[in-house]
């Protein structure tokens, strides 16, 4: 079959998009003006295993979006009507397979050495002039797989289950937005003797030969793809990379690495300028005294690896102005989030372990499903010191073991939360309240977090997606205040991901790679989505990061001083009390609208209440009430049993009452939240029954 | 089997893309009006009596919105009268074509219409524009223009507020480009729902709770004639990118745009953060945070064959023009530069009898004149970088 297509050149349809011009005996697609209305067709259906490749010729900027390419069914000689776009209208259309080509989708490195210090971009991006994108598919039984190779890397099947006997397919590709114009390249056919002649002399002879070579200017021209035809503009000249000497900014030494664009240093001074921004935020903030117990969290990635060995380096008597504080460290293992064998969560905490015992400061090793049982360990108080100061890790398995029952409710917690972006929501949740009980049980006053500022700068972004708007302060700030007790720190909030790299690789930190819930999958939560929402951006306008902290700089969380006036799960000051024109009014009225016409509102509410048995939340915690609630001695006595959902979300803030809504059945929350939602409940109901008597009932005993 | 509206017997034929509810045609036109109602009665937007524009550009928002309007104030009686307020552009092969369709609506809704165009306003059209800028930036003298344009136009209606289509997306769009841009003041005012309520003309939104795909659908069913083409200059890329991760968002999880401005609704401002003042342009009179209004800026760029004056880093601009005016004083140095606008020289010439000396030379363009240079200077045009030696013009 192969042996067909051999015998042609390989050609863009005739019917096309109106805004396409074809050039070069129509193997140059180009879409003259606005960046729609430009789809292109193969001239003969693609064979099985035949690559269809084109090459990125011209951009234009001032779009957004690129190329797509992908397959049909549709016949370009029917001439059927074009839609505007491939994307949606012609998938939409149906016996299409068709597919964005994104500047992440895959990076090709130019720079062979892999020279990380010179600040250039050493990446050439798939949508950048030059980059070769081809399409094809393979028989798999009664269907084919779609594949792309971009510049020649198989990116394997990114559509299945296509029908091929159902019709031909045609490669199709829309010359959109910022992609102007494409060639095709040609694998199989010759046209010509001149195309052939030029095709083995570009392989004998480097680009820059091609000058040095006894031909007349017009061959020159013609080897180089440039000879200009009817109309054509001549092919705009590649991007030279150009690497200068640069010297450090400081010493005029010779310099190993830039961080931003004119921020050029030499190994020395990048170590003192990044030491001295963590002493100087620390000293800044005049929040840490001396002596103080601050615990630390460390995961083992690359930022909390870096704080680490800043704390070391501050606390060592090496240093210039020792740092005063006692650390402690702690790994919370996440493994059961994504089901992960107790071997393999074993190694991970084994390795983590092994760079925190060799800073020499207590460690504690918790598992993220501890934050399940929290209530109940502090009831029997169990003596879960998992303090590994002295503890090899084979006992820490068998640690690890004993939250078995806990691993599985926290399992099922997961699997009862639909969307991934819920269940990354509730990770963060519940590792922040172990952090917190950790220290409180402990005698710590300040948690330490490793978050560097693109992090941080993906967390505002991500907070404002999910409707946390009114946290963003509190998420991103240097000091975190929302438990009272407790203060959360980032001395590392103005160092960028470039920077903790760098610092790491040069001082040869190590760090620990430990899979977690968007690891392995694409985009689908959405702090992931932001992610790369923002470092695509980053790439392209280095100052995002930096503006979007500077707008969480000017914002700040009101502080609500009541307890039931925060969010039972993420513990951040409601947000739900809001004027009747709001986005909160508006969603709930939509729902009211569209579900209960107008009779039946009720029917929503004990509709979805839990029905999950066996929950005795109120039960075993009866006595314990007390304490959480202050002066609620002997209220706790109703021993109701289950929450409805409007109960637990009354008692959450906008963004989890989101979390929530992805839940299948409420009960299966971890036990403290419950019974910090139940508590709530019996003293809004008591305060219900005295209200009466109170003579100023906003003055609430909390 | 056929899905079953939610509210009804009747047949579902689409999936709320707000609310994920199936529903039938006519329990989707339902939910979608009294959705917009309840937006108007709860922020109180209209009052009886009062004379409300609608911002009509053709576009699916606007069409939506005028047919939407006058239902709802036939069906819930506000009692106000509505008219259609279009701005020309001068974008030939898109706007003349969209202004049909607002011609057509005036019609089919019986509504009085006006027209008011950039080229009566300042002069210059959009084509115009783009010959002297090009395709880079030319967006933001559209948007820039079109924003006053429509308060003139609504001034000259004699109308007391203007209603334009702006949806849950575009607006949730905005708050992202404003924390993007590290814009506090404008991420502030962009999720309300009334803006400029002190002194200027107050705008609202009746859509801002409404999703863009959700009007798509409406105009679709009810067959709505609309004009949908982009404008044929190049987008606004930056806004692309927050365009495209809206986009994105909605696809994981449908709420997350009226989420993204219940995030926008609920931040609060450090009380220490200095936001601009909003006063009064010094030249037109337009409500604008600086002294001069960028629309006055843009113009002068412009008139004086510098149109990047007011983009970007305007010093290099202002370097420019430093340039061009010595030499001018070298060549002649009695004559004022022959390109600039009447305007310009009526201030200047105002200027020289306020200060009494004519004679006096500037001293931070030597352009042998005391020119607007020195008022522009103690007006401080650009908040960020001031650098007096280079501030000029």
């Amino acid at each position: 079959m192969i042996k067909n297509a051999l015998l042609t050149m390989t050609r863009f349809h005739p019917y096309h998009g109106q805004n396409i011009r074809l050039l070069h005996d129509n193997m140059v697609a180009y879409r003259e003006t606005s960046f729609a209305h430009a789809l292109t067709f193969s001239e003969k259906p693609l064979r099985p295993g035949e690559i269809f490749l084109v090459e990125i010729e011209k951009n234009e900027r001032g779009w957004s979006g690129h190329m797509r390419i992908g397959l049909t069914q549709f016949n370009p000689a029917d001439h059927f009507e074009l839609p505007q776009y491939a994307l949606p209208d012609l998938h939409n259309m149906g016996k299409s397979w068709i597919f964005a080509v994104t500047k992440s989708h895959n990076k090709v490195m130019l720079n062979e050495e892999g020279d990380t210090d010179n600040g250039d971009e050493p990446y050439q991006s798939v949508i950048d002039v030059g980059s070769r994108i081809g399409i094809m598919y393979k028989v798999n039984g009664d269907t084919a797989e779609m594949r792309f190779i971009i510049n020649g890397e198989d990116q394997g099947p990114c559509a299945r289950y296509i029908p091929y006997q159902g019709g031909n397919l045609h490669a199709v590709v829309d010359v959109y937005g910022t992609t102007k114009q494409v060639r095709i390249i040609q694998l199989y056919g010759v046209s010509t003797l001149q195309n052939a002649c030029r095709d083995r002399i570009l392989q004998l002879t480097s680009e820059d030969d091609l000058n040095k070579l006894p031909l007349p200017k017009k061959l020159k021209q013609f080897l180089r793809y440039e000879l200009v035809q009817e109309g054509e503009d001549v092919s705009p000249a590649r991007k030279e990379k150009i690497v200068e000497e640069r010297t450090c900014m400081k010493c005029e030494k010779k310099a190993v690495l830039v961080t931003r664009v004119n921020d050029a240093f030499c190994k020395e001074c990048f170590m003192v300028y990044v030491t001295h921004k963590f002493r100087a935020a620390i000293g800044k903030s005049k929040l840490i005294r001396d002596g103080e117990s601050v615990l630390v969290g460390v995961s083992g990635g690359q930022a909390s690896s870096c704080l680490l060995h800043l704390i070391q380096e501050g606390l060592s008597g090496r240093a210039h102005k020792k740092l005063r504080f006692k650390p402690g460290l702690v790994f919370i293992d996440e493994g059961a989030t994504i089901g992960m064998s107790a071997e393999e969560r074993l190694a991970n905490c084994t390795q983590v372990l092994e760079i925190m015992e060799k800073t020499g400061f207590p460690c504690y090793l918790k598992a993220l499903e501890q934050a399940m049982e929290l209530e109940r360990e502090a009831v029997t108080n169990t003596a879960d010191q998992t303090d590994t100061a002295s503890m090899t890790s084979v006992e820490d398995l068998t640690k690890l073991h004993r939250y078995d029952k806990a691993e599985e409710e926290l399992r099922a917690l997961m699997d009862s939360l639909k969307s991934v972006s819920a269940k990354e929501d509730l990770i963060k949740s519940l590792r922040h309240k172990i952090l917190i009980d950790l220290a409180l049980k402990k005698g710590y006053s300040k948690v330490m977090l490793g978050d560097c500022s693109t992090r941080l700068a993906v967390r505002l972004l991500t907070d404002i997606a999910q409707g946390r708007g009114a946290h963003v302060a509190m998420d991103t700030a240097f000091a975190d205040n929302r438990c009272n007790d407790i203060t959360i720190v980032r001395p590392i909030r103005d160092f960028s991901s470039k920077e903790v790299a760098m610092f790491n690789i040069l001082n040869n930190v190590p760090s620990v790679f430990i899979p977690r819930i968007t690891t392995k999958v694409y985009s689908v939560s959405i702090e992931h989505l932001t992610e790369r929402f923002v470092t695509g951006l980053q790439a392209e306008y280095p100052s995002t990061t930096s503006n979007i902290m500077r707008t969480g700089e000017k914002l700040h969380t009101e502080k609500k001083s009541s307890s039931e006036n925060q969010c039972a799960i993420c513990q951040a000051p409601l947000d739900t009390d809001v004027p009747s024109s709001s986005a909160l009014s508006a969603v709930r009225f939509s729902e009211t609208v569209s579900r209960c016409s107008s009779v039946t509102l009720s029917i929503f509410s004990t509709d979805t209440a839990c029905d999950g048995g066996g929950d005795k939340t109120c039960q075993s915690e009866g006595q314990k009430e007390s304490e959480c609630c202050g002066r609620g001695d002997g209220s706790c006595q109703s021993k109701e049993s289950k929450l409805t959902r409007d109960e637990v979300e009354s008692a959450l803030c906008y963004a989890c009452r989101l979390l929530i809504k992805d839940l299948g059945d409420v009960s299966k929350l971890p036990k403290h939240i419950l019974d910090d939602i139940s508590q709530r409940q019996r003293r809004t109901k008591m305060k219900s029954e005295i209200e009466d008597f109170l003579l100023d009932p906003s003055n609430t005993p909390d | 089997m056929p899905i079953k509206c939610n509210l009804c017997e009747a047949g579902a034929i689409l999936k709320r893309p707000k609310t994920g509810d199936a529903l039938c045609k006519n329990c989707f036109y339902f939910a979608f009006e009294e959705e917009v109602h309840k937006t108007i009665t709860d922020a109180n937007l209209f009052v009886r009596g009062e004379t409300v524009a609608i911002g009509a550009s053709g576009g699916k928002d606007s069409t939506v919105l005028a047919y939407v309007l006058k239902a709802l104030n036939q069906r819930y009686d506000y009692g106000v009268n509505l008219v259609l307020l279009s701005v020309d552009e001068g974008i030939t092969g898109y706007r003349d074509d969209s202004l049909e369709t607002v011609k057509r609506n005036q019609q089919q809704y019986d509504l009085p219409l006006k027209i008011v165009s950039y080229e009566e306003l300042y002069g210059w059209t959009m084509d115009a524009i783009v010959k002297q800028i090009g395709l880079k930036n030319n967006c933001t003298f559209c948007g820039v223009f079109r924003r006053q344009a429509l308060d003139r136009g609504a001034i000259l209606m004699k109308v007391d507020r203007i209603v334009t289509g702006h949806n849950a997306d575009d607006i949730a769009e905005t708050v992202i480009m404003n924390v993007l841009r590290g814009d506090i003041g404008r991420l502030q005012r962009c999720t309300a729902i009334t803006t400029g309520t002190e002194g200027a003309l107050p705008r609202s939104k009746p859509f801002k709770y409404t999703y863009e795909k959700e009007i798509v659908m409406y105009a679709y069913f009810k067959k709505l004639d609309y004009f949908s083409t982009e404008c044929i200059y190049s987008p606004n890329a930056y806004r692309g990118f927050a365009r495209a991760y809206i986009k994105d968002l909605e696809k994981i999880r449908p709420s997350a745009i009226i989420d993204i401005i219940h995030s926008g609704e609920s931040l609060s401002v450090k009380k220490a953060v200095k936001l601009p003042t909003q006063g009064t342009c010094e030249r037109c009179g337009y409500i604008s945070s600086n002294p001069l209004c960028k629309a006055c800026i843009l113009l002068e760029g412009l008139n004086r064959g510098l149109p990047r004056l007011g983009i970007g880093k305007s010093h290099k601009e202002r370097r420019k023009l430093n340039e061009m005016l010595a030499q001018k004083e070298e060549a002649g140095n009695e004559k004022t530069t022959p390109d600039n606008s009447t305007e310009t020289t009526e201030n200047a010439s105002s200027e020289k009898s306020a200060t009494g000396s004519p004679k006096q030379k500037c001293e931070n363009c030597s352009c042998g004149q005391k020119c607007l240079s020195e008022k522009v200077e103690d007006l401080q045009l650009d908040r960020r970088k001031i650098d007096p030696t280079l501030i000029d013009f």
